[in-house]
Order: structure tokens, then C-alpha cells, then sequence
């Protein structure tokens, strides 16, 4: 059987920075905390890199007899996951103290949550996913509720919270299904059943899979599941709307590609109809709803439940052979999802002014001219994410909808076309609000831009970079050629 | 330098724009002049391709073909025929005019204007160069990122909606051309297992049945928006009043070509039988918008609403011939690319001059030839260039289309006869009733045209007459490429149209 050796270079991340996360508890300087999170997260990142570089190609090391399982692609999110975090923490750096909210657990509670993220990539038995999941969610329902004297952040804490209770007893019930099916949780042993499946007990299979599904339709925000996403990504601090949006985002579509990819990729048949059904229906409730939306954090809540379904749309592409190919489309798309998101909240934590007061659509008039870079970075933000070349979210959606047109689902392309084009008029309304429009808010005194700053200019960079790039910049962020490259590289090792 | 000179056309008004915004902002001189010493670079190296360029060779000259992003098939593939030399030469040659026109016109946020118009020259530029189809679509996008900015922070009255109104247009089609383009790669793949892009390749794949149709017509709807075909042409005129006047003069004179060549590139090409099938409803279209938007453009009352009408009407002479799919017409319509930009583009500016000392409402004119000779004069040549009076190149094009259009199909061509009809009316009318007639009461005469402003305007004029008399030298330019592109469409359209006549009965005759 598995001996328990145990590949420390593998797990060191995780426990770096969980370890972290509990130690900041001790700690009350917020020079400290920042300081030595972003530290932690430089050596966690640092040590899966060596881990990745030095591995031989395709390895798989199953840990832990089969519960995780780390190769290229648990090493992809391990590193996204952790840049997520770092650049939420650059640009929460002026916004915590702005809030006057209690550093200590906020930083040590976004380490936390990170290390539940972590192991989600790497998991591959649904009780390791269940466990991770629960990790991150306990942690970031706290961090909702962070702005502890705004009632808005309460209330949309404690919806977080119950709702997502009810999507974490889902997914236990689903587990509990998927076992007495198959009698295994392991990824592997699932697959073995679903790939010769005993007919009498397939229809509990299957069940247990419906059950995974909208268990993780919650956790992604696909429609008909989305309802909490506007109430809750509005009522969160903006910096952990921002880490929602991106890095739980990443995250859970990180252990839902490897779920179907893996586990359940035999009986696809039985899936793919009902996920392409769910990737429709979320991309329209996205984009309609995100048009009416006055207030740009719940806009940004809905746009993504609409970049949910674009990525969904990805997964009924997911096959054997050409499958490495949609799944690194879908993980292209996360990246240039992420960087978008992470520029745009730190921007919005900036804008909102203390107390987030101004959040309003409207409230941007005028920005163009007031912080020209800043509002340039928003625009390259929105472009992307309408998907105009040569940003990173253009080269999203071409290997995504190339990669679903490639088996057979062109209507769902054209689908997805239609709703691209609903999109631009909202992104675009920012953009005409920023530039065009007399400013009516007031900007006189704004301190903390230069962390923003910082961030919008990383992100902002990237996101040309990730479109136009052939090759790296300075050795370290890949363009759109390596990123794909290692996009490819990482989903092939799953199968 | 042959190998580089389309890339240094596309990428020295990008680099010149980034190199602007490293420049103060308060130095308005300087950037005004460095935008124009850039622009100008830009046009002479343009003009030196007039001589570089062979125009006994039918296929693609100048051309540079290097990987991009190799394992997606898509590769940064440049090249130009006689067809894209015209469109490369206007640009390049329009745009220090552009930037000249703007001189005095633009007051605040100069540098960001001239960076724009620097980028938007560059995108239109690469747009026409392009022969890799994902490059194309990459800078046919990028066209509309200046563009919306030089509407919406420069424009007048109305810029917010006209561009919101421009840009979800426009990207509307776009997306569709965009799904259509991944179509056509993943059939290739399919086909030859392995991804490609290029235009070539992509021919060389064809797609038949519905699928041919449904791609074809993503491409012609992105194409006829951009191009303002009718009942598509809803956010021209808007946006031509909205922009101010050197902007407008570039999207009208240049930009709205572009959708027309993507007809004469790609969407024709590509698709054959698709085009020939669709070809009665789209003449049906162009004849339509034809005529009513001269009809509207009699009805104006403001001399910049009335060109933005009269240049829709022209654009759908230019699609009419291009739906002809006949030689004659197709070489005259890439003729009238170049005619009606400095022909309606000319007028344009010269409106932007009127504009400037007292609006654009006939209305308010009258007689003022008087007080300002000069620009009466060059306005009257202008317009008659516009009208295509014999002796001006806009003559030459409409003459041409209209032949190719009444030899393939006559009565569509006795018909849109009619425009010149219904153009020479709304425009002279407009004229007399501007420069001719009673003299307005004003406090003091309107300035004569001044030496910048000459410096726009005569160069175009001449051009202008210069073409008109001596056209042959950029109809051999594209004579030869419109056969190279044409002739394979109509070869492939008449071998389908002869094959149900060839199965029926005599063998022998049909497969020769």
C-alpha cells in the first residue's frame, strides 16, 4: 500500500502560511502584520516555485494515501492563490487602518482562509475538499462582517454565513451520496466506478454529483445559486470583496475542474448538459442584472456571477484528450479574471472614500481627470473584462470559446457572444462616467493611494502583458504565450 | 528596411504616443510639434511606398510573417496589395493633416489628443495590413479604443451618447466577426490538425452549407456597421457631428473604409457562394441607403448633419460597387476609398473652419463668398469633387462603380444613377444657399482662410484635381489586386453556379 513518506517542499506552503495566520493573532502592529504576511506569502510562493521548477515534468506526488495529491497543477493555483492574497494585502495596506478595523484578525484571518485555499487544488478525496472548502469559507464569512460597526457588513456576513451552511451541508449530503455509490471518496476510486459503473446504483451516483454541483454552483456564484453575491460582495470591506471575487473564485474552480476533470469526467454525458444549461443561465442572470446596477460593488458582484458562466461554459469542453486544452483556457481566464478584480476593488476601497460612502457608479464622475492613472487602470480593467485586444480577459474568452467551439458547442460560444455584448454597455458606463461626466464627489482628502497605486499598476501591466506577451517580462510574469503554455502544462498532469 | 517598413508604419505613432505622455503636459507647443514631426515621418515613409511598390505584382508585397503566439496558430503577418497600399497611403498621408486641423481647434487635454490620434492612426493602419485574421481583429478593435476617447472627451454637443451609441455598435459587430474568426480556425484545426490564422490558410479551408452562411454573415455584420450600411449606419451621422472636425475627417475619411475593405479582404473572399447569394440583399441595401440618405441630407439644416448624411449615401455607393462583384466596380470603389476621404474629409475640415468662426448652421451663412473668397473657392472644388464633377477624382470611382454595377446588373445601376442626381442637389444647394446669395448682417466680415488652414486644405484640393485628371497611376495600383482577389471568388462562384448544368447532361462540356 502508500507509505506515509511525506513531501515536505509539497505541503510547505500550506503550513507556512497557516502557521503565519495563527501566529498574527499574538501580534497588534499593522506594520508587523502586513509586513510579514506579504513575507510569508514572498517564501510560500518562493518555495512552491523551487518546488515546480525542480520536479520532473508530468510528476504527481499523491500524499497522504491519495487524500492530495500535488503536481502542476495544484503548483498553478498555489502560486495565483497566493499572488491573489498578496496583492489584496498591498492594497488593503492603507484601507485597514482607513476602517479602523482590528488588524490582527483580519490579517491573521486571510491567511487562514488562504491555507484552506490552498489545499483545494491539491485535494483529491471529497472529505479533503470538504475540509479545505470549510477553511476558507469560516474564515471569509468572518471577513465580511469585518467593518464590525456598518450594518450593512454585519448583515451580509451573517447571509454569507447561513447560506453558506446550507451549500456546505449540500455538498456533505452529495459527498454522502458519491460514497454510498461508490463506495470511496477517493478521486481515483471515483472514477474507476463512473468509468464501469454498477447500473443499480448510478442514479445515487449521479444524485450525489447534482448535489456537488449546486453545492459548488453556490460557492462559485452560477446562477440560479448566485443570490447572496450582490447582498454579500456589497456589504464586505472592498479589499475582501476583491479577495472573494478572485481568490475564493480561483479557488473553488480549481477543485470543481479537478472534480469533474477527474472523478466524474467518465460520465460526463450524464453532467454536461445540465452544467451547460446552469453556464447559460448565469451568464444572462449576470449580465442583465449587473445593467440595472447603480451601486459599482453590486455591479462587480453580478459581473462576476456572469464571468462564472463564461468559465462554466469552459467546463462542458473538458474531455480526455483535447481537455487539457479547455481547462488551461479556463485557467487563463481565472488569471486575467483575477487581475482585473484585485485592481478594480483596491481601486473602489480607494475611491469609496472612509466608510465606503461612495459607491455609486455615478459617484466616479470626474476621476478621469482627478487620478488619471488610476482611472486609466480601471479602464484597462474594463476592457479587459469586456474582452477588447489586446488585454488578458480578450485572450480569455478567444481560448475559451475557441476551446468550446472546438467540441461541437458552437451555439454556447454564440451564447456567450451575446452576452459580451450585453456587457459592454455596463463596463462601458464606467468608463464614460470616469471620462466624460462632471465630477460631483469629492476628492480633496484622500490619503493611501500610493499601496493602490501600486497594485493598479502590477495589475494593469499584467493584464496587456498577459495579452500581448510572447515571452516573460524580466524572467518572472509570463505573457500570454508561456502563461498559456503553463496553463496547458498544469491541467494535462491531472489527467 | 522592406522587410520592416509596415511595422515601423504601425508601431512609430504608438511609440510616439507613449513618448508624448513622458512629455509635461503644459509644453503644449512641443507636443503639437512632436506629434506632427512623428505624423509627417510616418506620411513621407508611406509615400516612399508609392515608389517602392510594384504594381506588376498581383499578390502581397512588403510582407513580414513571424510567430506570435505559435501554439494558438496566430502570427503577426503583414503585408499590402494595391487594394491595402491605399488605404495605408491615406491614412499615413491624413493623419499630420488630421493633427494640422486640430492645431487651433483643440484647447485642453492637448497631449492626450495627440496621442490618441497617433494611436488611432496606428490601429487603422495595422487594420489594413494585417493578414493574419486574429492581428486583423486585434487592431480593428484597437481602432475604437481612440476613437471613443477622441469623440467623448473632445466632441460637441451630444458626445457622451453618440459615443456609448458608436462603440456598443460597432462592438456589436464585432463580436459576432470575432466568433465567426474562432469558427473558421477551430474548422481548419479540424481539418488540417494543426491551428492557423492566416488569411491564406483560412482560404484554403473552405466551409460550405449553413455554416458558410451563418460565418458569412458575422462577418458582413461587423463589416456593414462599420461601414455604415444601411439600416447599420444609425451611429454614423451622429458620431460625425458629435466628433470634432479632424476626428470626424478620419473616422468618416478612413475608418468607415475599413469596413468596406473587410468586404473586399475577407468577407467576400472567404466566402464566395455565401456573398454571391446574399449579394441581391445587400445591393438591395446599399441602393437603398443611397438614396435615402440623400433624401435626408436634403432635409438638413446644419452643413456638418448634411455631409454626415451625404457621407453615408457615398459610403453606400462605395458598397454598392463592392456587392457588384465586378472589376470595374471594385477597382472603382477602392478609387472612391481614396476619393470621398479627401472628398468628404476635405469638406469636413472645411466645416471645422466655418464651425470655428460661426457654426455650422446654413441658416446662419449666406453670401459670405465675399468676405472670404479663398475658402469659397476651395469649398466649391471640393464639392464638386463630391458631387463627381468629370476632371475630379470623384468622378473617376462613381463613373466606375456605376459601370461595373449597370454591366452586372443594369437595373440596379440605372437606379443608383440616381445618386449623383440626388448628391449634386443637396450639395449645391447647400453651397448656394452658404457662400452665394444675399449677404448676412454681421458686425464684422468672417476671416478668410489663414495660412495653417490653407496648408490643410490646398493640398488636399490639389490631390484632388491631380487624381482626377491623371488617375491611372493608383488605378494600376489596384487593377491588378482587385483581379488577384476577385478573380478566384468569381471563378469558384460560376464553377458552383455550373455544376447542376454540368451533372445534368454533357460532361465534357462542363469540366474543361
Amino acid at each position: 500500500m502508500m507509505n506515509m513518506e511525506i513531501h515536505w517542499l509539497s505541503i510547505l506552503p500550506i503550513i507556512i502560511v497557516m502557521v503565519t495566520g495563527l501566529g498574527l493573532t499574538f501580534l497588534r502592529t499593522p506594520a508587523l502584520l502586513g509586513g510579514l504576511s506579504l513575507s510569508a506569502l514572498a517564501l510560500a510562493a518562493m518555495v512552491s516555485g523551487v518546488d515546480l521548477v525542480q520536479s520532473p515534468a508530468g510528476f504527481k506526488r499523491v500524499l497522504f494515501h491519495g487524500v492530495v495529491t500535488f503536481d502542476a497543477y495544484s503548483h498553478f493555483f498555489t502560486l495565483l492563490l497566493i499572488g491573489c492574497a498578496a496583492l489584496t494585502l498591498v492594497a488593503a495596506w492603507a484601507y485597514f487602518p482607513r476602517e479602523k478595523m482590528a488588524q490582527s484578525e483580519v490579517y491573521s484571518l486571510l491567511m487562514l482562509s488562504l491555507s484552506g485555499m490552498l489545499i483545494l487544488p491539491a485535494a483529491t478525496h471529497l472529505i479533503a475538499v470538504f475540509i479545505a472548502i470549510e477553511i476558507m469559507s469560516i474564515a471569509i464569512y468572518a471577513l465580511v462582517g469585518a467593518r464590525r460597526m456598518d450594518m450593512k457588513s454585519n448583515e451580509s456576513s451573517l447571509k454569507y454565513f447561513l447560506l453558506g451552511s446550507f451549500a456546505s451541508g449540500i455538498i456533505l449530503y452529495g459527498i454522502a451520496l458519491t460514497y454510498g455509490a461508490a463506495g470511496s471518496i477517493q478521486f481515483d476510486a471515483l472514477r474507476d466506478f463512473a468509468a464501469s459503473p454498477d447500473p443499480a446504483r448510478l442514479p445515487l451516483f449521479i444524485a450525489g454529483i447534482a448535489m456537488l454541483v449546486i453545492g459548488f454552483g453556490f460557492k462559485v456564484a452560477a446562477a440560479p445559486f448566485h443570490a447572496w453575491t450582490p447582498d454579500v460582495y456589497e456589504g464586505a470591506p472592498a479589499p475582501i470583496t476583491g479577495f472573494m471575487a478572485t481568490a475564493v473564485k480561483a479557488a473553488s474552480f480549481a477543485f470543481i475542474l479537478r472534480t469533474m476533470a477527474v472523478a466524474f469526467l467518465p460520465v460526463k454525458a450524464e453532467w454536461v448538459e445540465v452544467v451547460a444549461a446552469l453556464a447559460v443561465v448565469t451568464m444572462f442572470t449576470g449580465n442583465i442584472l449587473a445593467f440595472v446596477q447603480g451601486n459599482i460593488k453590486r455591479m462587480l458582484a453580478y459581473s462576476s456571477i456572469a464571468h462564472t458562466g463564461y468559465m462554466m461554459m469552459g467546463l462542458t469542453a473538458l474531455s480526455n484528450q483535447e481537455g487539457a486544452y479547455a481547462g488551461a483556457a479556463i485557467l487563463y481566464y481565472l488569471v486575467a479574471y483575477c487581475l482585473t478584480n484585485i485592481a478594480l476593488f483596491a481601486a473602489i476601497g480607494f475611491v469609496s472614500k472612509q466608510g465606503e460612502k461612495l459607491v455609486e457608479i455615478e459617484d466616479l464622475a470626474g476621476l478621469g481627470a482627478k487620478f488619471p492613472g488610476l482611472s486609466l487602470v480601471i479602464a484597462i480593467c474594463m476592457a479587459s473584462l469586456i474582452g477588447i485586444p489586446p488585454t488578458a480577459g480578450f485572450f480569455g474568452k478567444y481560448f475559451l470559446f475557441s476551446a468550446v467551439i472546438q467540441q461541437g458547442y458552437a451555439w454556447l460560444a454564440v451564447i456567450g457572444i451575446i452576452n459580451s455584448i450585453l456587457s459592454v454597455y455596463y463596463y462601458l458606463r464606467v468608463v464614460v462616467v470616469m471620462y466624460f461626466k462632471e465630477p460631483r464627489a469629492d476628492w480633496s482628502d484622500m490619503t493611501g493611494l500610493v499601496p493602490v497605486r501600486i497594485v493598479g499598476v502590477f495589475c494593469a501591466v499584467m493584464i496587456v502583458w498577459a495579452g500581448v506577451g510572447a515571452t516573460s517580462l524580466l524572467y518572472l510574469v509570463p505573457g500570454a504565450q508561456p502563461l498559456m503554455a503553463w496553463a496547458k502544462t498544469s491541467v494535462a498532469s491531472l489527467f | 528596411m522592406d522587410q520592416n517598413v509596415l511595422s515601423i508604419l504601425i508601431f512609430l505613432p504608438v511609440v510616439a504616443a507613449l513618448g508624448l505622455m513622458l512629455m509635461p503636459s503644459s509644453s503644449e507647443k512641443g507636443i503639437k510639434g512632436f506629434a506632427m514631426v512623428a505624423a509627417l515621418i510616418n506620411a513621407a515613409l508611406a509615400l516612399s511606398l508609392l515608389g517602392t511598390f510594384d504594381p506588376a505584382k498581383a499578390g502581397y508585397q512588403f510582407e513580414v510573417n513571424a510567430p506570435w503566439l505559435p501554439s494558438a496558430g496566430i502570427s503577426y503577418h503583414l503585408g499590402i496589395d494595391g487594394i491595402s497600399l491605399v488605404l495605408v497611403v491615406l491614412t499615413a498621408v491624413l493623419t499630420p493633416v488630421a493633427l494640422l486641423a486640430s492645431w487651433n481647434l483643440i484647447k485642453d487635454r492637448v497631449r492626450g489628443y495627440y496621442a490618441w490620434m497617433l494611436l488611432f492612426s496606428a490601429g487603422m493602419i495595422g487594420a489594413v495590413t494585417a493578414l493574419d485574421m486574429f492581428l486583423f481583429y486585434v487592431f480593428f478593435e484597437l481602432m475604437l479604443i481612440p476613437a471613443f476617447f477622441l469623440i467623448g472627451l473632445w466632441g460637441g454637443e451630444g458626445r457622451v451618447k453618440a459615443t456609448v451609441k458608436f462603440v456598443v455598435y460597432t462592438l456589436v459587430g464585432s463580436l459576432f466577426l470575432f466568433v465567426a474568426i474562432l469558427y473558421l480556425a477551430v474548422r481548419h484545426q479540424a481539418t488540417t490538425g494543426t491551428w492557423s490564422f492566416q488569411l491564406a490558410d483560412l482560404m484554403a479551408t473552405p466551409l460550405a452549407g449553413s455554416a458558410m452562411v451563418w460565418a458569412f454573415l458575422a462577418f458582413a455584420l461587423a463589416f456593414a456597421i462599420k461601414s455604415g450600411l444601411f439600416p447599420f449606419h444609425t451611429w454614423a451621422p451622429d458620431t460625425y457631428v458629435a466628433a470634432p472636425a479632424p476626428v470626424t475627417f478620419l473616422v468618416s475619411g478612413i475608418m468607415g473604409k475599413i469596413g468596406v475593405y473587410g468586404f473586399i479582404r475577407f468577407a467576400v473572399p472567404l466566402f464566395p457562394e455565401a456573398a454571391r447569394s446574399a449579394q441581391p440583399y445587400l445591393m438591395g441595401l446599399a441602393l437603398i441607403g443611397l438614396i435615402y440618405a440623400a433624401w435626408i441630407a436634403l432635409a438638413q439644416t446644419d452643413i456638418k448633419r448634411l455631409l454626415a448624411y451625404s457621407s453615408v449615401s457615398h459610403m453606400a455607393v462605395i458598397l454598392l460597387g463592392v456587392f457588384a462583384l465586378d472589376q470595374h466596380a471594385w477597382t472603382g470603389a477602392v478609387f472612391m476609398f481614396m476619393a470621398h476621404a479627401l472628398a468628404t474629409g476635405g469638406l469636413f475640415l472645411l466645416v471645422g473652419m466655418l464651425a470655428e468662426r460661426k457654426g455650422t448652421s446654413i441658416a446662419d451663412f449666406g453670401g459670405i463668398a465675399k468676405a472670404m473668397p479663398f475658402l469659397t473657392t476651395v469649398f466649391v472644388l471640393v464639392t464638386m469633387a463630391s458631387v463627381g464633377l468629370p476632371g475630379l477624382n470623384g468622378f473617376i470611382g462613381e463613373f466606375m462603380i456605376l459601370l461595373g454595377t449597370y454591366a452586372s446588373h443594369n437595373v440596379i445601376g440605372v437606379v443608383a444613377t440616381t445618386s449623383v442626381i440626388w448628391g449634386a442637389c443637396y450639395m449645391l444647394w447647400m453651397v448656394s444657399r452658404t457662400f452665394f446669395g444675399e449677404e448676412p448682417k454681421q458686425a464684422k466680415p468672417l476671416a478668410d482662410l489663414s495660412l495653417r488652414e490653407a496648408l490643410v486644405i490646398v493640398p488636399i484640393a490639389l490631390v484632388i484635381v491631380y487624381t482626377g485628371f491623371v488617375p491611372q497611376p493608383v488605378l494600376s495600383r489596384i487593377d491588378a489586386s482587385v483581379q488577384a482577389v476577385l478573380g478566384p471568388v468569381n471563378a469558384t462562384v460560376k464553377a458552383a453556379t455550373a455544376e447542376p448544368a454540368a451533372t445534368e447532361g454533357d460532361h465534357h462540356a462542363g469540366g474543361h
